[in-house]
């Protein structure tokens, strides 16, 4: 019997009370679709503030659930693609690789912490240390964000819609901030500054693409003060030994 | 390279720090029976039951993979862990890309890592910093230890920061775009995830299910252990790890806060909690007397440090001389048996005087000749007779 589950895949049904590991495997057996625009969906009740939830996924499927959930939810996303309404608890999407990380609601402390790639869009506020220590992929957050944003990032972008708490973009290095509204205090080491033309471009398709409203232009970026006389001199983006 | 062949780092070489400490053999009227047993793989036993068990009390804390070439690394990681030590290191640290470093063949869980078919199983680490710098979700797999690491990381300058060369082992970016412009990074104090000390225990959880057959340990600086080890008790990790080699510490400050230490755990209703300590330059006997004293593991960073700086001046000395020459030719057979050579007779000896204590009871492994010593550490004062300090 042929079936085209590529063309009107299944919603498949599962809940947190199988246990953490059982849901795990349950979710790596659900077989994926060929077709990259309408991924295979997967329904996952039973949320009540679980930590720990769904952590290293690795398969190529859509998942909608309704929180709340506890710390380090997902963490480890690979492909993934998690949309999910409710508030979650500290390092949501922590070391995430890849995929994508939708929470509408708030986040609790060292949102997408060690993340290396992929996308964690927050529709909320997010706690201090969003972000800290990534070295690749994307932060969106719509609201506002709490101190030490950034702190130790080796790369990667973030983007906050609303205000930053204090120490913005501590010890920073390839990583780049951009902010709407205000920051408590910039930290020692990075600087504000406007967005170039190419950067504007970027961020009103990434804007786009998290599902966030606003205009490129309303964004300033944070950057590490060494980038920024690396391209005021033109000798690229970056200059030897910034410390 | 030839391997095999080098200035040798002996028995006699290494310096005894805990001279003064002497072992006690069995009194003369001991009856005679067959050789005690004991002294075999240590278990540790997770909070959900689970038993992580490793062939011996030693382990090398904190190797400076990034001194050596990669492949190097990965070769001499595996070697030392084939003589029963847990070795720490990441992948990031032994290979580049997605080649699985020898260290990594083995996997017990068979759902989430990589197996590799008559995979000798190699006892390792997971150094989890707070930044995280390096990891994957790989590293967690068929690790036997994840050390979540609270205290800050010093460079050799005396920072707080990692060098270009740990940074670009790690992330392995561009020649021509190095992170941070090439220079230092800062390290991190706590898991920028975690919302304080009294909220530890959630990351242990999650670090249990990350690495389901793992022990989760927790790696403190001893400046504050009055306040910080009982804060960090109360999270139920499933081993302390101490680094006491942060401090300089004398001979009698060693073993008195190895000591000091196990009672305090004891008093913490911590007594099954293991005690690993990272004590410095130790010789062979220094590290059973620390075993005698309280520790359930010591760190053999100084034996292991004389194989990394063997390759890393040869390594740089073939490069100058000729250019460039890899000294990754030697097949694994070589690398085993050049470590075996190197750190053999410390293992043998360590095992030899682990197995001998196990004919004495543990309050009466210990002596020694000095009425300091023995107030210090509540241990027999030798009633010889002669002078000691003659």
């Amino acid at each position: 019997m042929n079936q085209t589950p590529n063309i009107n895949p299944a919603l498949h049904g599962l809940s947190l009370d199988l246990g953490v590991s059982e849901l795990h495997q349950a979710i790596h057996e659900i077989p994926i679709g060929d077709d990259d625009e309408q991924l295979t969906q997967v329904e996952v009740t039973g949320s009540a503030g679980q930590d720990a939830v769904l952590m290293r996924l690795d398969h190529l499927i859509r998942i909608k659930m309704e929180g709340p959930l506890g710390d380090y939810a997902f963490a480890f996303n690979k492909q993934a693609d998690i949309r999910m309404t409710g508030d979650v608890g500290n390092g949501v999407a922590e070391g995430m690789v890849s995929g994508a990380v939708r929470v509408r609601g708030d986040a609790g402390v060292g949102a997408g912490a060690a993340m290396t790639g992929g996308t964690l869009a927050i529709y909320g506020n997010a706690g201090n240390r969003c972000g800290a220590a990534m070295r690749g992929g994307g932060i969106f957050v719509r609201g506002d964000v709490g101190d030490e944003t950034g702190v130790g990032a080796l790369g990667g972008m973030i983007v906050v819609g609303g205000d930053a708490g204090h120490n913005l973009g501590d010890a920073m290095s390839n990583a780049t901030v951009f902010i709407r509204g205000a920051a408590a205090s910039l930290a020692d080491g990075v600087a504000d500054a406007p967005l170039r033309k190419r950067e504007q471009l970027r961020l009103g398709l990434l804007l786009i693409n998290a599902s966030i409203r606003g205009d490129a232009k309303e964004f300033r970026r944070i950057v590490p003060v060494a980038m920024l006389e690396a391209e005021a001199n033109e000798r690229g983006e970056l200059n030897p030994n910034w410390r | 390279m030839k391997l095999g062949v080098h200035a040798g780092i002996g028995i006699e070489s290494m310096n005894e720090r805990l001279e003064k400490i002497c072992f006690l053999p069995p009194a003369i009227d001991t009856p005679w029976v067959g050789a005690p047993t004991g002294g075999g793989p240590i278990q540790i036993k997770r909070t959900d039951g689970k038993q992580v068990s490793l062939k011996l009390p030693l382990f090398w804390y904190d190797p400076p993979w990034s001194e050596v070439e990669i492949e190097s690394a990965d070769a001499i990681a595996a070697a030392v862990a084939r003589l029963g030590v847990t070795v720490s290191a990441l992948r990031s640290d032994l290979s580049s890309g997605d080649d699985l470093p020898e260290l990594h063949q083995f996997s017990s869980d068979g759902t989430t890592g990589e197996q590799v078919e008559n995979a000798e199983y190699l006892p390792r680490m997971v150094p989890y910093r707070p930044e995280r710098y390096g990891l994957s979700e790989r590293d967690f797999d068929g690790a036997a230890v994840v050390d979540v690491r609270l205290a800050m990381r010093r460079n050799l300058t005396g920072r707080f920061a990692f060098t270009p060369e740990e940074i670009g082992r790690w992330e392995a970016t561009q020649a021509d775009s190095p992170l941070a412009g090439g220079g230092w990074v800062p390290a991190a104090s706590f898991p920028p995830d975690v919302d304080g000390v009294e909220n530890l225990a959630g990351k242990f959880n999650q670090l249990r299910l990350l690495a389901g057959d793992a022990a989760v340990f927790v790696s403190i600086a001893p400046h504050r252990l009055n306040e910080e080890l009982p804060a960090v008790l109360k999270n139920q990790p499933e081993g302390i790890i101490l680094r006491l080699n942060e401090l300089n510490l004398s001979a009698l400050e060693l073993a008195h806060c190895v000591k000091q230490t196990r009672g305090m755990m004891d008093e913490q209703q911590s007594g099954h909690v293991p005690l690993w300590v990272v004590p410095g330059n130790i010789s062979a006997d220094d590290a059973v007397k620390l075993i005698a004293l309280g520790a359930n593991a010591v760190a053999i960073d100084s034996w292991c440090q004389e194989l990394i700086s063997e390759v890393r001046d040869a390594q740089q000395n073939a490069a100058s001389n000729s250019g460039y020459s890899s000294l990754s030719g030697p097949k694994t057979q070589d690398w085993v048996e050049w470590v075996e050579y190197e750190l053999f007779r410390h293992i043998e000896r360590f095992d030899g005087l682990m197995h001998a204590m196990q004919y004495q009871a543990p309050d009466e492994r210990l002596a020694t000749l000095s009425t300091e010593w023995a107030s210090m550490l509540s241990i027999p004062n030798l009633n010889v007779p002669f002078n000691s300090s003659s």
